[in-house]
């Protein structure tokens, strides 16, 4: 019984610590993260430092277009597109759909799973769908600005495969979302958190990578290779 | 389980003899080593930063019950269900008796020595659910039927040449590039993380005050693994829960740049329990693993006990020069190099019977290399002196006595020196007795000393 286990081990480590107390070094704290006072531009060469594209957008006009054009440079026949507000706002799905480029949007509610083969657990639906799609597009709920950093928070209608999936990942950002780094991150993380409602959040820098055959850096070893951020110099 | 290997000695005697190997791990080692120092060079604040992360270990390890239990309250409220093991049989058939309930026959794996250590696979194979390993690295060993031979790059003692037979041999497709045989894999698994049932993940840091399991990774296949499988079981030994996320933040500060050189990894993960409702992805069932494995009897250990500061970066393999002689299957364990001989001589004294302490020069780069301040040397010396008193020392008690005293007293180590100097000026010609293949190749590579016999022309300028 793991209850039993765990009181044995409890107990073990009780033990250890009154036979060996552990002495904590002395350490000089951290300097506080600085509040991030940057722009878009800032913002996006960040980004673009951290191995990802990056194009800042004047107006929801000029970021509609930005989005239309991305899925035309790369080929996009089908698009995974998160159920955020803002993506809603500003039309982006329906100006998709009118450019030609299909539109699936993240489902809540439960997986209508098929099984793949009788004996195993249904396959998730959201996550078949967004392997089919050419482009995920997502909107990030913080960006740290030294690191050109998004920060996703899954929920409703934020599938984490739609970041994962496709080979190409876009996601909105806003400098009002920016932070310096990632300490910065960790008291809003707190306060996230503090609300019970998260299953998880995920600190994306850059496209996918790996170095695993002879240290050769070859990009999207599962992940989308190609990162895409449109930088709104407006709100969103 | 994954216990260490008595036969050590004579696989680093082999790996020290193989001149291909030796060329392969110099290089990595090397190229693994500069990553770090040019990430540190542009990190003025490095020794503050070591600072901090040995102080947020070390108050981990102070609260080390509570915060587990903290761990505990915080995720089980959030709906996971967290399971603790004593052993590597109780963590295995914890994670085989969910797999095979909930009919799972396939399960994808992110990279974790833990499970290694576990021999988890081989397990679950037991019970007719395959572990697909995911991390390239660790993909390619499982098909070519090995075991990782670093902690940060699993494959890096095989070449794009050896990957590309591999991936003919056992995908039936050619590639010839880095590109193309990364595309191979990516394809490969795609389906997999798809059709899975399970994603099984190791945990780099636990988070107690936010019951959060946090992972880094540049590849994406543990955020694969879970998202797309219906149950995510995340396994760590009970020493990696910190306490709050400003810890955690010190431990982010070390670990990116003194593992891979990098500000940020790709992705870093905070995964607080399964889905809630109304999400699309994301596991149904999220089931942490807490496994002791002797862990708990080190905390009492006044000298071993700093062990469990270890945040796996692998900067002591990358510096170490036995594991840059031997390479990482040598140590015939799961985990390599410095920390590995601390591991195996402190969780499994009688099987290891101090035999990866001994191997070790005391350069001391990995106590210079390591983020948290572990004081390998110390550490190891504390084993051999163990390894000594339970009778288990590799030198006959004379030969140990003799270099004892020649070590402790400069007129003795002196008198010692010149006399082996006096036999073999270039201190080469000991290569040729026999049995010492692996010195031989060692000398073979290395230049020559310079040196002068005390008594030459010449002896005592230039260099020493």
């Amino acid at each position: 019984m793991t209850s039993d286990s765990r009181d044995f081990i409890l107990s073990n480590l009780r033990a250890a610590l009154a036979a060996n107390p552990v002495r904590v070094p002395e350490a000089r704290p951290r300097a506080a993260s600085p509040p991030w006072s940057g722009s878009a531009q800032d913002l996006a060469r960040a980004f673009e430092a951290a191995g990802a594209s990056a194009r800042v957008c004047a107006s929801p006009q000029d970021l509609a277009r930005e989005l239309v054009r991305v899925a035309r440079e790369h080929g996009a026949a089908r698009a995974a597109v998160w159920g955020h507000p803002a993506i809603a706002g500003l039309g982006l799905d329906r100006e998709l759909e009118q450019a030609g480029v299909a539109v699936v949007r993240a489902s809540g509610g439960p997986d209508r799973a098929r099984a793949c083969r009788p004996s195993w657990p249904g396959e998730n639906l959201s996550c078949r769908e967004a392997a089919g799609a050419d482009l995920g597009l997502c909107v990030a709920d913080a960006v740290l600005a030294a690191s050109g950093t998004l920060v996703l928070r899954s929920g409703p209608g934020r599938p984490r495969s739609h970041a994962l999936l496709p080979p190409v990942f876009v996601a909105l950002a806003s400098p009002a979302t920016a932070l310096a780094d990632l300490d910065g991150l960790m008291p809003v993380l707190d306060g996230w958190i503090g609300e019970k409602a998260l299953s998880g959040v995920f600190c994306v820098t850059g496209p996918s990578a790996t170095g695993d055959i002879e240290f050769v850096l070859v990009r999207g070893a599962h992940g989308p290779p190609t990162v895409v951020v449109l930088v709104a110099d407006f709100p969103l | 389980m994954n216990g260490p290997s008595p036969d050590f000695p004579s696989r680093a005697a082999r790996a020290a003899g193989d001149p291909d190997l030796r060329r392969v791990m110099r290089r990595a080692v090397a190229h693994l080593a500069g990553l770090r120092t040019r990430a540190l060079a542009a990190m003025p604040d490095a020794e503050d930063r070591r600072d901090r992360a040995a102080a947020a270990r070390a108050r981990a390890l102070a609260a080390l019950p509570d915060l587990l239990e903290g761990l505990t309250a915080r995720l089980t409220e959030a709906g996971a269900t967290v399971h603790f093991a004593r052993d590597a049989t109780e963590a295995n058939a914890i994670i085989g008796r969910l797999a095979v309930s909930r009919g799972v026959r396939l399960a994808v794996k992110g990279k974790s020595m833990v499970t290694e250590e576990l021999g988890l696979n081989a397990h679950l194979q037991s019970l007719g659910v395959t572990a697909r390993e995911t991390d390239l690295g660790e993909y390619i060993v499982q098909l070519a039927g090995q075991s990782p031979s670093h902690i940060i790059s699993p494959a890096l003692h095989l070449s794009r040449e050896d990957v590309a037979r591999l991936f003919e041999e056992k995908l039936g497709k050619r590639g010839e590039t880095h590109e193309e045989l990364t595309r191979l894999a990516r394809e490969a698994l795609r389906e997999d993380f798809l059709a899975a049932g399970m994603g099984i993940t190791g945990v780099n840091a636990a988070v107690a005050s936010a019951g959060a399991v946090v992972l880094v990774e540049n590849e994406g296949n543990i955020r694969l693994s879970a998202a797309c499988p219906r149950i995510h079981v995340a396994v760590m030994t009970l020493e990696k829960v910190v306490a709050d996320l400003a810890d955690l933040a010190d431990l982010l500060a070390v670990l990116p740049p003194f593992a891979t050189g990098q500000g940020l990894p790709g992705s870093l993960s905070f995964f607080l329990g399964p889905r809630r409702p109304g999400e699309a992805d994301g596991p149904e069932e999220f089931h942490l693993v807490v496994l002791d494995n002797g862990r708990s009897r080190l905390l009492a250990d006044p000298v071993l006990s700093q062990i469990l500061r270890c945040i796996r970066c692998g900067a002591c393999l990358n510096v170490c020069p036995v594991y840059a002689a031997v390479g990482g299957h040598a140590y015939a364990y799961t985990y390599p190099g410095p920390i590995g001989a601390m591991l195996a001589g402190a969780l499994r004294p009688a099987e290891d019977q101090g035999r990866r302490a001994f191997a070790c020069t005391l350069c001391g780069a990995c106590a210079q290399a390591c983020p948290v301040r572990i004081d390998h040397p110390a550490v190891l010396l504390e084993l051999r002196r163990r390894a000594g008193a339970a009778g288990r020392s590799p030198l006959p008690d004379a030969l140990a006595a003799a270099c004892a005293l020649a070590l402790g007293h400069p007129l003795a180590y002196g008198a010692a020196v010149s006399a082996l100097r006096r036999l073999d000026p270039g201190l080469n010609r000991l290569a040729r007795l026999p049995g010492l293949k692996g010195l031989r190749t060692y000398l073979g590579q290395r230049e020559g000393t310079g040196l002068k016999t005390p008594l030459e022309p010449g002896a005592g300028q230039g260099r020493p």
